[in-house]
């Protein structure tokens, strides 16, 4: 139990806040609230999946909350021009595996910084999103694209099934693959990795393509809510995806990666903003509320990193080594 | 290092007075107002990117054209700072009338002082005055087109035989003043029917998070029999969540939204959604080239509310029986 | 051309000044030059003495909180709560404004934007946030407290006060100048000072490149942190009053997305992300770049949906240059980032 919550810091404030708000609201312990945030959380954790990645490579992809809007809207107007459901969604994905590719390529390639390379696509691919639309909704009435929130495998809500398989495929491929340790590996020291021989840029790429893909499912699941794709959808779901991560325990220096922390870090969120709305808190409280809850985990996080804090000092020890 | 830097800020300079020796030939020219010159107006837009903008621009076009002006259209791109600059460029270029629907409201001041030192006048198109000014503001009834969604909604309670009188109320972000006033205006009538608006949460003006506001207040209050919210991209999404949620948008749960957007429209066609309060952008956009071409003229204006120099334009209830006539 | 590089390389003295360090500092003045020099063709409306004013006066608190976040980056370290800063600092001041006239609303701005510095840098040195995390956080909770104080409405300058002082200062011209812009001017020019020409400013940028080796050296975490923050709320405070004497009003959601808008304009400048590396004057032509560009699209015509692409693209090209030099880093780097376009066989090795 300690290795778990020593594992798993988040845990500890989770359970705490879980209880205050079964103490102070009637309704969050029941079924239909707890399925109602797990679901909402469910759909965070699943890009959070591939974001926890990305940042374990110490890089962040600001663009998935544009892609969440194209593939939304390219999902959507397939639907529209009479294409079948399963083509609308393998159309709506590859859009957002070549988003991924496209970073991944100007990143690697080109050598862009990460910051803005994914920051030019996000401002491209909103762009791209807003122009093919026109500012006018593609609505939809589609029961395949319903299916994907609404479904219900052995009565549980699809969303949870997805996230939960995102989540195992997330964890063997961080602790069990070699692509995993790699990951890890260029996030702790890239010119450590480069010069070991492995194919750097290669993972890097593979790693862009999955936050892309991952924010094409975003975009199905909130348009498979919603029932339409626009320009507006999406807007700040960037911060979103990173905020689960980084609360989770992911180091934002990366070579770390704590697949439960990103889950638990999906749950908090959902919960926290679940709980302040069934207060009934005004708006103006929400944000300082989250703010807030931000700040105090991760400080948290770092004390209990006190322990490391040797680290430097061993660093130092090194450049001492090194210039005797 | 240094003299890099003063090289470059000499070459800027450079740069900056060519440009203004070259400019002041061309203003001199262009500046020269004659009486019986084509009429220009420039048009401030909020964001181009919302139908409802696009509507209003339309309608402000097309009655220009018909008297034979001229339209500079400027997007503001819901940015404050590009309201004011793009605004003052208007006025700059020589606009006779400026007519701005403002993303801050509350912004307008240094937009309004600059057109009075030039003589323009401004007609404000929607949104709100933020108290500067201007010649005149056309704006739609908010507080009466939320009134318009109470009453709708407790007919139609009353018709689906909900005991509960409990109801709920999704607000725009807390910065859009103006629009919380479609709220402000449906808790009063509700209440005077004997409603309790027992949820009143904020979804941001955005779907998405209409839609997680719904499933949180469904959760809370299962026996809500209504639902009001401040725009329809909220109104639609939280019919969704409403029908995910194994209901009925329309015979458990009253929906109403506010917009009258396409996917309202739509929505009430296919029976998703219960009522829409219809703003009408593009006679909104008319009336001010109206109030514009009288202010020009320094004729006087009509005020619905002389005070704040406020003409409403009217708003109207959309439900199913009527919104084969909309558009 | 590998004779070439070998010479270079082992007569290392005078260093000659090659494409890449060049490229370093002047890359993007460069670009901006060229680019005024087109307007005339693609937008001749730019250059009326009006419009360039006008350009000159809406960058300036862009610019000005940029010359805090280089130093931000050049330590390592983003603020991302720059537009909670802002937002909050600009409401503050508003409010002090109509209690106490021009003088308060200043001191308010000053006061306000160094306590949401002090605060970040208390964040990372006392609870050991990370300052990404550390800033994302006071991001919402500034926002929020700007939220709180403007939930009956707006703050804004009344129409009444049109001829205070305070007024003059988003709007005056001195020598045909903005004085908002002579304000930017003379922050960048404090900037550089500090930056080329202190002990801290060096301290920083050493920092910046090695933290552990700048702490082995002696440099304090918490000087540099409280420095640091403490000087980005400092030109907050400053972009704040510039910011509100132009647009008279402010709330909790002014200028959403800021931050993203100011740390865009230092990394094109040439900071480097990975701290250590700083250029004020690549900063300053970044920050008219984005818009001066952005006023050519927006004389053009162009669609703000395509203004996005533009200016997205535009990024991504001014940063690919400055990527391939990197990659291809060294003397004679230049050649060798060109061919590098090309696919290699035999280069292979060397790279």
């Amino acid at each position: 139990m300690i290795d778990a919550i020593k594992k798993v810091p988040l845990l500890v404030p989770l359970v705490l806040v879980m209880v205050i708000l079964s103490i102070s609201t009637d309704t969050f312990l029941t079924v239909g609230n707890l399925e109602n945030v797990l679901v909402a959380a469910a759909i965070l954790a699943i890009p959070g999946m591939a974001m926890t990645f990305c940042l374990a490579m110490g890089e962040f992809d600001l663009s998935i909350g544009s892609t969440v809007s194209l593939t939304g809207v390219v999902c959507c107007s397939a639907l529209i021009a009479g294409q079948p459901v399963p083509i609308a969604l393998f159309l709506a994905l590859a859009v957002g595996a070549v988003i991924g590719l496209a970073n991944g390529v100007v990143i690697t390639k080109l050598g862009v910084t990460p910051f803005i390379a994914t920051l030019a696509t996000m401002v491209i691919v909103r762009g791209a999103s807003l122009a093919y639309t026109d500012g006018h909704d593609q609505i939809v009435s589609s029961a395949g694209l319903k299916y994907l929130v609404g479904g219900r495998p052995l009565g549980i809500p699809m969303p949870i099934v997805l996230a939960v398989v995102a989540a195992a495929l997330g964890w063997w491929t961080i602790n069990r693959t070699r692509f995993g340790r790699w990951v890890c590996a260029i996030g702790s020291n890239r010119d450590a990795a480069t010069m070991s021989g492995l194919p750097v840029d290669r993972i890097r790429i593979a790693v862009y393509i999955l936050v892309g893909l991952s924010g094409g499912v975003w975009g199905l699941l909130i348009s498979s809510q919603l029932q339409k794709g626009n320009g507006q959808l999406g807007l700040g779901f960037e911060l979103d995806a990173i905020t689960v991560v980084v609360l989770g325990g992911t180091a934002l220096l990366g070579g770390r990666a704590s697949i439960i922390g990103t889950l638990l870090g999906a749950v908090m969120i959902e919960t926290i903003r679940n709980g302040l709305n069934l207060l009934n808190t005004p708006p103006a409280y929400q944000r300082i509320s989250v703010g807030l809850l931000l700040i105090a985990a991760l400080a948290l996080l770092a004390f209990r990193r006190e322990d490391r804090g040797a680290k430097p000092k061993r660093a130092l020890a090194g450049v001492q080594e090194s210039a005797a | 290092m240094s003299t890099k830097k003063i090289l470059s800020l000499a070459l800027l300079g450079t740069l900056a007075l060519a440009g203004c020796t070259d400019s002041s030939e061309t203003t001199a020219g262009s500046a020269a107002p004659s009486a019986n010159k084509k009429i220009t107006v420039g048009f401030s837009v909020y964001d181009m990117q919302f139908e409802f903008f696009q509507k209003m621009a339309k309608g402000t076009q097309d009655a220009a054209a018909a008297k034979g002006w001229e339209v500079k259209l400027h997007d503001e791109k819901s940015d404050e700072n590009e309201m004011v600059t793009g605004a003052s460029a208007l006025i700059d270029q020589g606009v006779d009338l400026l007519i701005i629907s403002p993303f801050k409201p509350t912004a307008l001041g240094p937009i309004i002082a600059k057109a009075k030192a030039k003589n323009v006048p401004v007609i404000v198109d929607d949104i709100g005055g933020g108290g500067a000014p201007y010649d005149a503001i056309v704006i739609s009834d908010n507080a009466g087109g939320g009134k318009l969604a109470a009453e709708f909604m407790d007919k139609q309670i009353q018709a689906n035989g909900s005991k509960s009188k409990n109801v709920a109320s999704i607000t725009c972000e807390p910065s859009a003043t103006y629009a919380a006033r479609r709220n402000a205006g449906f808790k009063a009538e509700i209440e005077t029917r004997g409603y309790k608006v027992v949820a009143e949460l904020s979804g941001n003006s955005k779907a998405e998070e209409g839609y997680k506001v719904m499933k949180d207040i469904l959760s809370k209050n299962p026996d809500v029999a209504g639902v009001f919210a401040c725009n329809d991209p909220m109104g639609v999404a939280a019919a969704n969540a409403i029908k995910d949620a194994g209901k009925s948008p329309l015979t458990d749960i009253v929906t109403v939204g506010f917009n009258a957007d396409p996917e309202a429209l739509t929505a009430i066609k296919s029976d998703k959604l219960s009522a829409t309060i219809a703003q009408d952008p593009t006679a909104m956009g008319a009336l001010t080239v109206k109030l514009g071409e009288q202010a020009l003229n320094k004729q006087p204006i009509e005020f619905s509310n002389a005070p704040e120099r406020e003409v409403f334009n009217p708003v109207t209830l959309v439900d199913k029986t009527n919104v084969d006539s909309i558009n | 051309m590998t004779t070439e590089t070998i010479i270079e390389r082992t007569g290392d003295k005078p260093a000659k000044i090659s494409f890449g360090r060049l490229w370093d500092t002047w890359g993007v003045t460069a670009i901006l030059i060229l680019l005024l020099l087109c307007t005339p063709a693609i937008a001749p409306g730019f250059l009326e003495v009006e419009n360039l004013q006008s350009v000159l006066r809406e960058s300036a608190y862009v610019g000005i909180v940029a010359v805090g976040m280089t130093f931000a980056i050049a330590s390592g370290a983003f603020d991302l709560s720059v537009g909670g800063q802002l937002a909050l600092t600009s409401v503050v001041s508003l409010m002090a404004f109509s209690g106490g006239g021009t003088a308060a609303a200043i001191a308010a701005a000053i006061v306000t934007g160094l306590l949401c510095g002090l605060v970040n840098a208390g964040l990372i040195t006392r609870l050991r946030v990370p300052p990404f995390v550390a800033t994302l956080g006071s991001l919402f909770v500034f926002r929020g407290i700007a939220y709180l104080l403007t939930q009956d409405g707006p703050k804004t300058l009344p129409y009444s006060q049109i001829h205070s002082p305070f007024v003059k200062l988003g709007s005056l011209n001195i020598a045909g100048l903005p004085l908002p812009f002579i304000i930017m001017v003379a922050v960048f020019a404090g900037g550089w000072i500090l930056l080329r020409r202190t002990a801290i400013g060096r301290r920083t940028l050493a920092y910046g490149s090695s933290p552990s080796a700048a702490r082995f050296c002696g440099i304090s975490d918490t000087r540099i942190r409280l420095f640091v923050f403490g000087l980005v709320g400092l030109t907050v405070g400053i972009a704040a009053l510039t910011y509100i004497t132009r647009v008279w009003t402010a709330d909790g959601s002014a200028q959403d997305g800021f931050e993203l808008k100011v740390i865009a304009a230092v990394v094109l400048g040439g900071t480097a992300l990975k701290g250590g590396k700083g250029t004020l004057v690549g900063t300053f032509s970044a920050v008219f770049l984005v818009s001066v560009l952005n006023e050519v699209l927006v004389s053009r015509g162009v669609e703000s949906a395509y203004q996005r692409i533009v200016l997205g693209c535009v990024l991504i090209v001014a940063l690919t240059i400055d990527g391939l030099r990197t990659r291809f880093a060294g003397p004679g780097s230049f050649r060798r980032a060109i061919t590098g376009l090309i696919p290699r066989k035999t280069t292979q090795a060397t790279s």
